[in-house]
């Protein structure tokens, strides 16, 4: 069965490539890139985009013939898997690239604000309501909330602090705490990290100190990656270039501009896996607020 | 209050299912939490805290850590069992990783895995034949295509493009070659020699190959052309490059080119190349007159085993040899005995064959002593039956013509069709003499006799019943190389009273005496 991909994102390589299939879920599997070490994900979804994802739509396509462990390769755009009849053709499929990084929300603007205080009181609602390990609002309290909460409510706030002062060190230190904390196959405290840097980017406009600080965090970040698995190392990869979800992308957009679509981009965003998407939007509401202490226009 | 722990490799789930997970495992009886997270740092560092954990163990974040606590060591420990077993159900699919080559999937694939090959064999439904065919000579292969309907238009530009670049199209609808020695498609076993081939048909190809193995001889290359080569549009393009080939091969010493009549333009090209080969060539163009085709280089013949007897003959030295057309001495009093068992009303020959080459080559033969001889591939279009499904008088079915194996295999594959036909035939009381022809080699029938058998006993039982006997002739094309073994066919059919000849010319030529009464 030849199917055509529906898009791929801007980190799916162009030339011949050969993968192992790391795991297969019911919408998602995950082709490890030989000589990589870093995940490529084929996608089943009508919507969603990855910067490491082919995506085919829900009409066409079924993973289950995939194997874990058994071998991929593209030749001239064309995916094949060993022992599946599954073909994937990804020459003539749109490129879909993040833009996050040029979004340069300003979140001293009052819409802006505004549309931020309506996410977080959704998103608050939604981490009681599922009973979800991670509510944000208990980030912020003594002692509050879950276990998982209260171990990752401190580096939190340290990681908060150290990003406001461009702290290096402080923030891997804080980082390193968080980094495959939680349940999931993304643990929370890498979902927070993966939101928390794509508050970063989208806040970091032109400010040259911003971005240095960002580029020289996401390289001791990766050091520190090795602490969770792949999946997860491969998100956070991605959200260290500036990559990350078509839904959390779109939802910092709404933020930005203060859209009237913003409940719908917020939903979408916080739907994503069991506590993944909430873990997220989390991350993002706490990178977004990040007020540095010096700033200077590049 | 017990607790303790597994580690599951490379094991993932999604976040639900891991929640899920969880609480069936904390619905076990005398399981009071269980928790399975990813086996990181942090991880094993909460569980700790929590207390779920009795110690630290080494992290391991690709792996999922399974922590049950439980009222004692047995509910504990049953649980982890049945924990695995779940999550080993759900995935059968957990592999250890490690990467394998994938097997080929693409031409370009297969020429990443082989870089040294230079020969591609497309056998694709016919619509993608030819892109697949310009892709593998882009990529620098030469083209063997088994894949039937390919347009002219598309095959000819095709071989132009590789004769450009000094590849070889064999094609479309090419079902046997032989390259340095490799059956390809339907193909024999053949010893190697000095003999090259270039055949635009497919059986022809097989029957002069497997006679020359039968006379002594070997090949070197046998190159299938395509039906469509020697037509005008085509040029004989494949059939020039193949004596081309030929040509420059120190190993072919003797040339033997095998067709139908090409168009007037084409075959004077080809034999031009022909005698300007420098090698003895043996040209069989099937019902041409063989005095049209001989010269001082050339010997003109009319029939695949005269061209297989003569190719040889040149091979070991000798004359090409003198072709009669006569019946084999050998055969004179078979004939004879058979005629004597046939009826007043038994008159008729019905000609079953499997090999379109093979029937063509007949209906030539026949009619030269029978006359007219109806059939599905007439060679005149007014023989040509109304009702394939149905003999008249003197009859040759080629049951590979496609309207035939729509739906269904190749009879030299699949036996049903001409095994019903052989029992319609046995009970017409017209019906002297049963003509088949047997294919062996790979693709073929892996027991074409054992197939044949049963139908041809079920028939024998027909025409007694009907106070009659009915006769059968034939001939196998093969080898005793090939995987059937042509002394073990040969013989289970002689057992149930087949009458065989060394080839299929023969088989019809002793068909044709014994209706005829006469030799």
């Amino acid at each position: 069965m030849q199917i055509q991909a529906a898009s791929i994102g801007e980190a799916i390589p162009r030339d011949n490539f050969d993968a192992v299939i790391h795991n297969v879920f019911d919408t998602a599997a995950n082709l490890c890139l030989v000589d990589k070490n870093r995940l490529i994900t084929l996608l089943v979804s009508d919507q969603n985009e990855l910067p490491q994802g082919i995506r085919i739509t829900q009409r066409t396509a079924s993973l289950q013939s995939l194997t874990v462990g058994l071998v991929a390769a593209c030749r001239a755009g064309v995916l094949r898997f060993e022992s599946s009849p599954l073909t994937v053709d990804l020459r003539s499929a749109p490129v879909w690239e993040c833009h996050i990084s040029e979004l340069n929300v300003d979140m001293k603007s009052a819409s802006s604000v505004q549309s931020w205080s309506r996410v977080w009181q959704m998103l608050n609602s939604r981490q009681k309501l599922s009973k979800a390990e991670i509510v944000a609002d208990d980030l912020f309290q003594r002692n509050a909330g879950s276990l998982l909460s209260q171990k990752i409510s401190r580096p939190v706030l340290q990681l908060i602090s150290s990003t406001g002062q461009f702290e290096i060190e402080k923030s891997i230190e804080a980082a390193g705490k968080m980094i495959g904390l939680g349940p999931g196959v993304t643990p929370a405290g890498d979902d927070l990290l993966i939101g928390f840097l794509a508050g970063l980017w989208s806040i970091s406009g032109k400010f040259q100190g911003r971005r240095s600080f960002i580029h020289s965090l996401g390289i001791r970040l990766m050091g520190v990656a090795e602490q969770t698995n792949l999946i997860s190392r491969t998100y956070l990869y991605h959200a260290v270039h500036g990559q990350f979800s078509s839904s959390l992308t779109n939802l910092a957009q709404a933020i930005a501009l203060g859209s009237e679509n913003l409940q719908d981009m917020a939903d979408a965003a916080m739907r994503v896996g069991h506590s993944s998407g909430m873990d997220s939007v989390t991350g993002l509401l706490i990178g977004l607020c990040i007020r540095n202490t010096e700033l200077s226009p590049a | 209050m017990a607790n303790s722990q597994r580690m599951i490799k490379n094991l993932y789930r999604d976040s639900v299912s891991l929640m899920q997970f969880s609480e069936k495992l904390r619905a076990l009886d005398g399981i009071q939490q269980a928790s399975a997270v990813m086996a990181t740092e942090n991880n094993i560092s909460l569980l700790v805290e929590a207390g779920l954990l009795a110690t630290i163990v080494p992290p391991s974040p690709n792996d999922l850590l399974i922590v049950v606590e439980g009222e004692d060591d047995s509910s504990v420990g049953a649980a982890l069992d049945q924990a695995e077993a779940m999550l080993k159900q759900k995935s059968a699919e957990t592999g250890e990783g490690g990467v394998r080559r994938v097997p080929p999937r693409s031409i370009e694939m297969g020429l990443e895995s082989m870089p040294a090959a230079n020969f591609a064999l497309i056998s694709t439904p016919g619509e993608y034949a030819a892109a697949e065919a310009r892709k593998a000579i882009q990529l620098g292969l030469n083209v063997m295509i088994f894949s039937d309907s390919v347009s002219m238009e598309e095959e000819i530009p095709l071989k132009q493009y590789a004769r450009e670049h000094d590849l070889l199209v064999m094609g479309p609808d090419c079902g046997t070659a032989i390259i340095n020695g490799i059956p390809l498609g339907f193909a024999n076993v053949v010893r190697r020699g000095d003999i090259g081939v270039v055949a635009a048909s497919g059986t022809g190809l097989q029957q002069v190959t497997s006679l020359i193995d039968r006379f002594g001889g070997g090949i070197t290359q046998a190159i299938g052309t395509g039906g469509h080569d020697l037509k005008s549009e085509v040029g004989g393009i494949t059939m020039l490059q193949g004596i081309g080939a030929l040509t420059a091969d120190p190993s072919t010493k003797i040339i033997l080119l095998v067709s139908k009549p090409p168009s007037p333009d084409v075959m004077k090209n080809v034999l031009e190349m022909a005698d300007q080969s420098g090698k003895p060539v043996v040209v069989d163009f099937i019902g041409a007159d063989p005095a049209s085709i001989t010269s001082d280089s050339i010997t003109g013949v009319r029939t695949l085993e005269d061209a297989a007897k003569a190719s040889v003959n040149l091979s070991q030295g000798k004359a090409s040899g003198e072709f009669t057309g006569n019946l084999p001495d050998q055969y004179i009093n078979v004939a004879k005995e058979c005629a004597a068992k046939l009826n007043a009303r038994q008159k008729y020959i019905r000609g079953l064959f499997s090999g379109g080459t093979f029937c063509y080559e007949t209906l030539l033969l026949l009619s030269e002593t029978l006359g007219i001889i109806y059939s599905n591939t007439p060679i005149k279009q007014e023989h040509k039956l109304e009702d394939v499904w149905k003999s008249r008088e003197h009859t040759a079915i080629d049951l590979g013509d496609d309207l035939f194996t729509q739906g269904r295999p190749h009879p030299m594959i699949d036996f049903r069709l001409r095994n019903e036909r052989i029992l319609d035939e046995a009970a017409d009381p017209n019906t002297a003499l049963i003509l088949l022809d047997v294919v062996l080699g790979y693709g073929s029938n892996m027991d074409p006799a054992g197939e044949l058998i049963p139908a041809i006993q079920e028939a024998q039982k027909i025409a007694a019943q009907a106070g009659r006997s009915v006769v059968f002739v034939g001939s196998v094309c093969g080898t005793d190389g090939d995987p059937q073994n042509l002394s073990r066919q040969e013989a289970l059919l002689r057992d149930v009273g087949v009458i065989l000849t060394e080839s299929n010319a023969q088989a019809a030529r002793l068909a044709a005496a014994i209706v005829n009464g006469r030799v």
